[in-house]
Parts: structure tokens; sequence; C-alpha cells
């Protein structure tokens, strides 16, 4: 007899810190665990509980890849349970996970066109899977260009990795709301890097995600540069509880995020309008 | 299936129904606090079991308020789950009931399926009955159902002068139809053509207009969810007693030296429902929050099923503090069929 709701273990192989509050978890499962960028676990903290992550990594890594930031609620004034006590967790130790669940990043629609990436905070876990995947198969695709914005320069996450990503072909952009003492770089919301980087993009995707005013002025910004509808991909964030369409949390309209989404183009979303 | 329909005399009734109690775990509607109540009853309490009244809630138990899904050591290497596997039946659903399991059938017994409904939806026999006397609240022909069962019964049970009808719905039902069937007699054309007057009866009762294009439910505005919810008290009662609603949520219980995965119903209609990271609430007014149980039941449920997930009982216009009144919402939108 088997249940729907089982986790299966994986150790925790590795723990790195990528900001103040953001860490990544390097996972091995216990069985075979394929998935496809853009999909997501649903992670147990043992006697904690269970909440739903992306995944960080690229399918074509041997290792899996959870990248996790600790939340602080302050309706409850307190910080998200399962996010904090992970944070606690050392390699060695055990979580459970249960998935893949939903849906994919474009790859395939992506194949011989100009993809722009678009992230905000630790909303860049998810596209990551995504560039990633792009990468391995370089010469499949056109430009490859990411805009990525964090508040401050210390919560820039994935900051060792942005020279290799450059390395293997991705133009990569970068900036913070508000800079620090020693800050070089930009400084400006996300949306800013449309005025400093020239994009002349004729068969282009772009894909989303982040916090939900970063995922609405980056929409409202590609289709004023005149991206369309169908050519624009959000990765949205609700309650998925089961993560299997079952649970009814996380619905936006007549789509559930677990299982039509997470990642929807922005013509499937754009007359609900609860879509954010 | 050579004799689908029996007689069971009145005063063979309780006998039948003890020897039932006896073979298998027997729920059935008892009084209790005043109103009935679906209790496990014992050949001691059978005689207690009531046939005139409507239970508030059947859903419970295919999808019990609180339940262990499993257990497991805190190692994860150790899983443990819980399944109900015992032979039982219920006594005292009505046609709107079985309507509500075939709703929840869909999401459940979808892939990836739900042992836990799955094994509850195997393992029970459901016996229904007619609603020889419709309640207040009801308005099943509102939406084209009848309200005696039709289809969706293991045994169907169908009151008239001197006993009632039984009637096998599926071979499922086989061994309950057994023990009927010692006690029974056989039903005459005279006896089905009572159950035929007894239902049209009560459905002449029902005297609503068949309603149809109620998806439409999807184009009202904001204003006209702001009204609908002001009499609303967040109480959650509707999604109580609805035989439709599956929301749930899963949590973490920790017991001796081990950990608990239960699974509880969540209200859509509370504030945290849809709350993620950090406490942004994606449904922060209660108008929008009732706007979506609305719209799930008439056009999200509509459009992946074809059908809609509200069964026309009326308990959540019985059930509620506001006195909020769904016919009224129904009527506004839908549209006359004849």
């Amino acid at each position: 007899m088997m249940s729907c709701y089982l986790p299966q273990r994986a150790e925790i192989l590795e723990v790195i810190d990528e900001t103040p509050n953001i860490k990544t978890f390097v996972l091995k499962p216990e069985r075979k665990f394929e998935f496809k960028p853009g999909q997501f676990v649903e992670l147990t903290v043992a006697g904690v509980g269970e909440a739903p992550f992306a995944i960080a990594s690229s399918p074509f890594q041997e290792q899996l890849e959870i990248t996790i930031m600790r939340t602080f609620d302050p309706s409850l004034g307190r910080y998200g349970q399962v996010t904090s006590a992970i944070h606690q967790m050392k390699e060695g130790q055990v979580v459970g996970i249960r998935g893949p669940y939903g849906n994919s990043y474009p790859v395939e629609a992506s194949i011989g066109k100009d993809v722009l990436i678009v992230g905000g905070g630790i909303g860049l876990s998810t596209l990551r899977s995504f560039l990633l995947t792009l990468l391995q198969d370089r010469k499949k695709y056109g430009r490859i260009v990411l805009f990525y914005g964090a508040r401050t320069p210390a919560d820039l996450a994935f900051r060792r990795e942005y020279e290799s990503w450059k390395q293997r072909g991705a133009e990569v952009h970068i900036t913070v709301d508000v800079g620090t003492a020693g800050w070089t770089g930009n400084v400006g919301v996300v949306t800013t890097l449309f005025d400093r980087v020239k994009l002349d993009f004729k068969r282009e995707i772009a894909v989303v995600c982040g916090p939900p005013i970063m995922i609405r002025f980056t929409v409202e910004k590609l289709l004023q540069v005149g991206y369309r509808p169908e050519n624009i991909y959000v990765s949205l964030e609700r309650k998925m509880r089961c993560g299997i369409g079952k649970c009814a949390h996380c619905n936006i309209g007549h789509y559930y995020v677990c299982k039509d989404g997470p990642i929807f183009s922005y013509q499937q979303v754009k007359d609900i309008p609860e879509w954010w | 299936m050579e004799q689908k329909r029996i007689f069971l005399p009145k005063e063979k009734t309780l006998e039948a129904l003890k020897k039932l109690s006896k073979q298998l775990l027997f729920f059935a509607p008892v009084r209790k606090w005043g109103k009935p109540i679906l209790e496990p009853l014992d050949v001691q309490k059978v005689n207690q079991v009531v046939f005139d009244e409507r239970l508030s809630s059947v859903r419970h138990l295919f999808l019990p308020t609180v339940e262990t899904l499993f257990k497991y050591s805190s190692d994860l290497s150790r899983f443990e789950l819980q399944i109900f596997d015992k032979s039982a039946a219920v006594l005292g659903l009505r046609a709107c009931d079985l309507r509500g399991l075939q709703a929840l059938d869909r999401i459940f017994l979808d892939e990836p399926v739900d042992e836990h409904y799955k094994m509850r939806r195997e393992k029970v026999i459901l016996i229904s009955l007619d609603c020889v006397e419709p309640w207040e609240t009801c308005f099943c022909t509102m939406l084209g159902y009848k309200p005696y069962p039709v289809n969706g019964f293991d045994i169907n049970l169908s009151p008239i002068e001197g006993g009632m009808i039984v009637e096998l719905g599926s071979p499922k039902g086989l061994p309950v139809f057994e023990i009927f069937s010692e006690f029974a007699t056989e039903a005459t054309p005279e006896m089905l053509e009572r159950r035929e007057e007894v239902r049209k009866r009560a459905e002449r009762k029902l005297d609503y207009p068949r309603l149809r294009g109620l998806e439409r439910v999807e184009k009202l505005g904001e204003d006209k969810w702001k009204e609908f919810s002001i009499p609303c008290v967040e109480c959650g009662a509707c999604l109580n007693v609805c035989p439709t609603c599956y929301c749930f949520s899963l949590t973490e219980k920790k017991a001796e030296a081990e950990f608990v995965r239960m699974r509880f119903w969540e209200p859509c209609i509370l504030e945290r429902y849809q709350k993620v990271a950090a406490g942004v609430n994606p449904r922060p007014e209660l108008h929008s929050r009732l706007a979506n149980r609305m719209l799930h039941k008439f056009a999200y449920y509509f459009r992946r099923y074809g059908t809609y997930a509200c069964t026309g009982c009326g308990r959540c216009i019985e059930a509620c503090l506001g006195k909020i009144d769904i016919r009224e919402l129904l009527l506004a939108v839908g549209e006359r069929a004849s």
C-alpha cells in the first residue's frame, strides 16, 4: 500500500551560505529523483512540517539543490517554521522530499530564441535551474540574458556563480535596491536594468520570478518594451499544500499552481484578477 | 442480479439492522444533542436509528475532519501508513450526499490516487434514503437533481406505507442486500407504484425553476461580492456541512518517539488560507475569499468537470449565522431552463 503523501528520505550532503538568510541545501535523495527545471518539491523537516520549495539545480547535476530563504511573517511576528528549522540543519542530517511537482520552464520553446531571465531576491533559485539547463546546451539558444535584483549587495544569492555563468555564455546584469559601502554596481529596482542594457530581441522569451510586486512591475515593463503576453512566463507562488491538485489551496482562478503551474504564460493568467 | 428490489416490512426493519450491525461496522444516524448524528452502532443501539431526519454531514466519514495519514520515525527511515481497512456500511445518505461523494471522487480518485480516501470509498457500503419530506432549505431540483437517489448508491431505501423498498444499486451492496432479503418480501408492482407517488410528491414540494449557466457567477463584479459577504462572520459553518467542500491542509504532531502527519479540513474562507511566505496574502479580503468559494463551486469546478460542485442540499443556508441564502445568488445569476 502506498500513499501520495509519503516523502522519501534525502540526506543533506552540504549546506552553502548564500546570504545572511538564504542557504542552499545539497541533497541526496534515497531513490532516483528525476525532474524538469521549474518544478518544486514538498520538503519535510521531521516533527516541524512540510512546505513547498523550488528546485535550484539543473537536471544535469548529480546532486539535488534546494535554496531556501528563512522568512519572517510580520503578521504572526515570527519566522516561518519550516524555513527556520531547516536553516538550523547540518550536513549528514536528513529531510523528506515529495515530488517533483508542477510544470516546467519553456526549454523547448526557447530553442533558437533569445531568452531574458528576470529574477528578484530568492526568486533566482528556480530561475537558476532554468539558466543552468540552457547553459548546458548553450549553442541551441540565442542571447541568454539575466537581470537579477536584490535588496542589498549582501542579499544577492548565488554571487559565487555569476562569473562562471558569464564564462558559459550568459550576460549577467545585477542590481541592488540599496547600495552599501564598496558596491560599485547598479543601484535601482530590477526594471531599471531595461534602461541600461540594450535588448534588441526579435524572437524573444522572457521568464520572471520574484516577489509579487517585482513580478507585476517586470511584466508591465516587458509589455511596454514590446514582449508579447504569450512569450512572457511567470513562475508564481501560492500555498501549495498537497502539491498534487487536491487540497485546493493554491488556486489562481481555475488553475492550480501546483499542477497547472507554477509556470504560466502571462497570456494564461492576465485576465484573472488575482494572478497578483 | 435477478431481483433488484424487495420490500422490507416496518416490523422487520429492526431485526434486519441488528443482523447488519453484527456483521460489519455499521454507521447510522441517531438523535444526540437534539440533532441527527452519524454514529457507529452496535446491536444494542440499532433501535435508535432515525430514518426521517437529515444528517448535517456524511463527508467526514470519507474525509475525516482530522485524520492521521502516516506516522514516521524522526530520522525519516520508517513510515507507518494509516489506512482504513474495515468492512463497513453507512445508512442515511441522501441523494445530495451521494452527489457530494461523486464530486469528491473526481478529486481524490484522480491521479495520483488518494489511497486514504479510496480505501474508505471501497470499504464502506452506501445505504441511501429517499427524501420523503424535503427540508425547507433543499433546492436540488433547481440544479436539475431529484430528491431521491438515482445512481451512486449500493443500497437505496424508499420509505412507503408499511415499510421500505430496498433497491440494490451495485454488486458492492450485495452482502447488505442479502441480509435485508432474509427479512423481506417481494416488491409488488403496486408497491413500486406507491414509491413513484411518494417521489413525485417530494419533487412537487421543491418547486424551483431549473437553472442553467451558473458558471456565469464568474462575471459578477467586486461590488456584488462585497454586498454578498456583508452578513458573513467567517465562522466556516457552511464549509463544515457542505457535502462537496474538500479543501484540506496538512500538519504535524509529535507522538512519543515518532511524528505524525495529519490532514485536516481547512476552510477556504479563513484569512490564513492562502497566506504564503513572509505573511503575504493573495486574498486578504473576506469578499474575495467568499467569491473564490462560489467560483470554485460553480465556475472552476464546472470548467474542469462539466458539473457544479453543489448538490442543492441547502445545508449551508441552514447553517449560516448571517442567513446568507445561496439560492438568491443562484436565482440572480442562472438562466431558467424551462
